[in-house]
């Protein structure tokens, strides 16, 4: 064997420090939520504008595909979207007079919905997970674009996450399905409080998530009712829609029932997602 | 003047290092079979781990782990134990590995991706009672580890060649110096 090094340390050796240096910096991490300080700064500037690249041609790629469709599946299409903005023109027209109405009751009652008015900022999904057992990606804004940890994601139709990491600029998401994910949230129609849970298990074999402990004695609950986030949660700002309810059952204890959510997003496409750049208020000093 | 080969060497496993890392996280998730995705970071420090050993499978090894710690959220610190007890281990299967036969580099990087996974399940999944240990098996651990394998077929050739380049580069410089 040659050795080029003057000073030689055996292998053996060498990996009980490394593993000690592991082991210490998840404690670390545990104790401080470190998670790289200096190191993950120089791998922002290296790595996030290659990722964005990437994403980009990978999107590019899937456009151009898209876009190969033949003159007359185009002219059909035309034609139902063309009925569809004619219903939909009359819809809205509706829903704008009962938009004002409602505006002028709730200016009535004092009650102004937050849900739609926060600040949000557009991000792009540029990875995906570093493995096949959690369900976390990377988005292309940090603390640059004023990106914090514990900010909720939600993309068009509902709650895709948390933010668990941020750097300059990329931030790091828990999307509500990871198996180590759970939220604390209410069923929109009778405000009853339940946890929602990611389960890898259940993900894979049904494209669901967990719910669970939900108090509910007087059988109000029906498959199909919304899930949305509580206003006791400590991360998630309340009202933000995560699925709905597609199976119930009693649990064992018969004062508690748990089944299965169906989420609105779609995790398996998610290519661009919002930001809310607003965190949950819970008056601990903290920030928690 | 000339690179020195030590640092030749290091230029070479960092640059390394960034294309699969890429490929890990930015590339092969597009490319999903089943919800699975292969894993490129095991292919890397597994073979780099058996056609060096010593020292750099271990800091390879560890440097990768840090490197997805910073971009995966939770637990910092995880990947870099996970990914220096592969480095490690590969590493001792050095003196075994002679270039011309594929049997050994397929079958290390099959058992260090089974590994990889066992050690998640163990450290994370166990931990938190989740028991059903046939599901992960079946579902997650063993489809990775086959299609881990598939893609191997290919990103093991770069990393050979690599290999075999700055071993040449060494014997040069060696002979410069006598």
């Amino acid at each position: 064997m040659r050795q080029r090094n003057k000073i030689t340390i055996p292998t053996g050796g060498l990996f009980l420090i490394l593993i000690t240096v592991c082991f210490m910096l998840l404690a670390l991490s545990y104790v401080t939520g470190f998670s790289g300080g200096p190191v993950q700064t120089v791998a922002n500037y290296i790595f996030v504008p290659m990722q964005k690249g990437l994403d980009f041609i990978g999107n590019g790629i899937t456009e151009s595909t898209e876009d190969a469709k033949t003159k007359e599946e185009l002219l059909a299409e035309n034609e139902s979207l063309t009925k569809q903005v004619e219903e939909l023109t009359t819809q809205l027209t509706n829903m704008q007079l009962q938009q004002e109405e409602l505006e002028r009751l709730e200016k009535l009652h004092d009650l102004a919905t937050d849900y739609g008015q926060y600040d949000t900022v557009g991000a792009h999904v540029i990875a995906k997970g570093t493995s096949n057992w959690f369900n976390t990606f990377t988005i292309d804004k940090g603390t640059n674009d004023g990106v914090k940890v514990n900010m909720n994601i939600i993309s068009g139709s509902g709650l895709v996450g948390i933010v668990t990491e941020v750097g300059p600029s990329y931030a790091v998401v828990r999307s509500v399905i990871d198996d180590n994910s759970s939220v604390s949230s209410m069923i929109l129609a009778t405000s009853d409080n339940c946890i929602v849970s990611g389960d890898l298990e259940l993900m894979t074999d049904s494209n669901m998530i967990e719910l669970t402990d939900l108090e509910d004695p007087d059988n109000e609950v029906e498959v199909g009712t919304a899930v949305v986030t509580s206003n006791i949660s400590s991360k998630f700002l309340p009202g933000i829609l995560i699925g709905y309810v597609s199976e119930l059952k009693e649990d064992a204890n018969n004062l508690t029932k748990s089944g299965t959510i169906t989420p609105v997003v779609d995790f398996k496409h998610l290519q661009e997602v919002l930001v809310i750049l607003e965190l949950k208020e819970t008056g601990n000093s903290d920030g928690n | 003047m000339e690179i020195k080969p030590i640092i030749k060497r290091i230029i070479a496993y960092v640059l390394v290092t960034v294309v699969y890392f890429l490929l890990h996280t930015s590339v092969f998730p597009n490319f999903q079979l089943g919800g699975i995705a292969p894993n490129v970071m095991v292919i890397l420090v597994s073979v780099i781990g058996f056609m060096r050993g010593g020292n750099t499978a271990l800091v390879l090894g560890m440097a990768s782990g840090i490197l997805l710690d910073m971009f995966s959220g939770s637990y910092f610190g995880m990947y870099a134990v996970i990914y220096l007890v592969i480095g490690f281990i590969n590493s001792g299967f050095h003196q075994l590995f002679f270039g011309d036969d594929m049997k050994l580099p397929l079958f290390l990087i099959a058992s260090s991706d089974f590994v990889y996974g066992l050690l998640v399940y163990g450290c994370i999944y166990f931990m938190r009672a989740r028991y059903d240990f046939g599901f992960y098996l079946f579902h997650v651990m063993i489809p990775e580890v086959v299609y881990t394998v598939l893609v191997s077929l290919v990103l093991y050739f770069p990393i050979y060649y690599l290999e075999q380049w700055l071993n040449k580069s060494d014997k040069r410089s060696e002979r410069k110096l006598v």
